[in-house]
């Protein structure tokens, strides 16, 4: 009877951390370059009241076993790495990649971290930066007085002076990428770091290697469905609901043996 | 008299054990590639009398999921039988049917369409897994959430980064190029064969050995859902409750019937 109680009560965590979840993914419905995560679930232990396939008589055995599990748990967030849609922009600093990269930034402690999100912009002594401020690594410094600004799909930043027809180059963006990328921690500010899990970062240029091209004026919108999260709202609302109606019913059952007991 | 109350209590009991299972399919609903599991019922005979001229008196030995009368029809030779059919609980079958397949787009998500199982190495030896949300490890080997490998024809499948496509029969293709092909295993009883174990994992207890799962088609992005149906949990979880307070109105109603018999005869001395 308790194990009921418990069992549902695992149920019903896991159905909250799923609508934490969902509600992070729906905050973030607008975010540039961010990418939605999903919960992954497991059963937890079965106790074995009886093993299937234990002798019943010296020359038949039990056909099945009983088994009765303890509840379910939360395994993992996974995130999903999934192409957002593009939008153009027309602003020379918003770039997107098209494949699997990763911008690599330098964060104010000095350590390396990673984005998707390629809305750029510059600092006031010239760096590319990213809107919280971090500057794209190896660091590329746009002149005060450049004219116009070009980043080919292989990351080569041209800029024009004026009085000038010929571009003049100021510097090569580099992309990473990692063996797992789902196994990247989460930074927040749409930053992700390096972890054992995710493997060591590959950097090289742009459009080699699989690390995808550079697209100069569009940004890459987060990779949330709003249906289909919403859809997943229902589900775990409903999941939650009837787990506890399992706890009512054994709370119910318990009564019932009370109600003997006083009689 | 003492008869009909240890009937009542049995019944009690094994109400018990099946909200407990209940509890269990319903707190999975949500996790991919879980089998609801069922719980079984039998009557017990325990009529003393009776068990002396049973020539099988255990009774367990019956087939689970076949009626026990079968065999009690043929050994018992009084045609009055006072089997206490309140049923206990005599083991529980796991629903290997299929959940359904929804879309994730994610590249590592599979769903088996068939009898199959994806084979994946744990430290205790070869499990089996129905949850296909696979992920590649910081050394780029396929395998499970929980870090399991995902045994392919030979051995650990190592996929390179980049763009992985999954053929039907479960090869493997990164860029284009052959990495591997997933160790599909079915079983004939799986019931019988499989025990779980927890973290959606099942492991081969039976004698049966797995068989390469020919006919089951791996599809890539998507993943099987639990095939636990929260409405038919809920009517059983109701039907449950119900039974259980009939036998508790039984108990109730054989205490009364003994406390006024008692008095009944205190009174006359």
């Amino acid at each position: 009877m308790t194990r009921a109680l418990y069992t549902a009560a695992t149920g019903m965590q896991v159905q909250q951390q799923n609508v934490d979840n969902i509600a992070n993914n729906l905050a973030n419905a607008s975010t540039v370059g961010f990418k939605r995560t999903r919960l992954e679930f497991q059963d937890l232990l079965y106790q074995n009241l009886r093993t299937p396939g234990a002798a019943a008589t010296s020359s038949t055995e039990m056909p099945v076993g009983l088994q009765i599990g303890l509840g379910a748990r939360t395994i993992s967030s996974e995130r999903i790495f999934l192409q957002g849609d593009f939008r153009q922009t027309e602003n020379p600093l918003d770039l997107v990649i098209e494949g699997s990269g990763f911008f690599q930034v330098r964060q104010s402690n000095g350590e390396l971290a990673y984005t998707r999100a390629g809305s750029f912009h510059l600092s006031s002594q010239g760096q590319i930066v990213t809107a919280s401020g971090e500057a794209l690594e190896p660091g590329i410094t746009i002149p005060q007085n450049a004219t116009s600004i070009t980043i080919g799909t292989d990351g080569t930043v041209s800029i024009t002076a004026p009085g000038q027809t010929n571009t003049q180059n100021v510097g090569q963006i580099q992309l990473s990428i990692f063996p797992n990328p789902a196994g990247l921690e989460s930074l927040g500010r749409n930053l992700f770091r390096e972890t054992s899990a995710s493997g060591q970062a590959t950097t090289s240029t742009p459009d080699s290697n699989g690390l995808g091209r550079i697209n100069q004026g569009y940004v890459e919108n987060s990779n949330v469905n709003v249906v289909e999260e919403l859809v997943n709202m229902i589900t775990a609302q409903r999941a939650y609901e009837t787990n506890s109606k399992v706890i009512t019913a054994a709370d119910h059952m318990l009564g019932t043996i009370n109600q003997a007991v006083v009689s | 008299m003492n008869f009909g109350l240890y009937a009542a209590y049995l019944g009690m009991r094994s109400r018990q054990q099946q909200l407990d299972l209940l509890a269990n399919n319903i707190a999975n609903a949500s996790t991919a590639g879980f089998k609801a599991d069922r719980m079984l019922f039998r009557s017990v005979v325990a009529d003393q009398n009776q068990k002396q001229q049973n020539q099988n008196p255990g009774n367990s030995a019956s087939a689970a999921g076949t009626p026990s009368t079968a065999t009690d029809q043929n050994t018992q030779s009084t045609p009055v039988r006072y089997g206490l059919d309140v049923g206990v609980v005599t083991g529980q079958l796991t629903d290997f049917s299929p959940g359904p397949t929804r879309e994730t787009g994610r590249s590592l998500d599979i769903a088996l369409d068939g009898d199959g199982f994806i084979a994946v190495q744990t430290p205790r030896g070869e499990r089996y897994t129905r949850q296909g949300s696979l992920t590649i490890d910081n050394s780029g080997q396929l395998v499970t959430q929980r870090g399991e490998l995902v045994i392919g024809d030979s051995g650990p499948i190592t996929v390179p980064p980049g763009n992985v496509t999954f053929g039907e029969d479960g090869t493997i293709f990164a860029n284009g190029q052959i990495a591997g092909k997933l160790k599909l295993v079915r079983f004939n009883n799986p019931n019988t064969a499989l025990i779980k174990e927890g973290d959606c994992l099942f492991a081969a207890k039976g004698t049966e050995q797995g068989q390469e799962a020919t006919n089951t088609r791996v599809l890539q992005g998507t993943l099987e859902s639990s095939n636990v149906n929260s409405l038919t949990e809920m009517v059983a979880m109701m039907q449950n409750s119900r039974e259980f307070e009939s036998l508790q109105k039984s108990v109730s109603t054989i205490m009364n019937e003994l406390g006024r018999k008692i008095s009944n005869e205190i009174g006359r001395l």
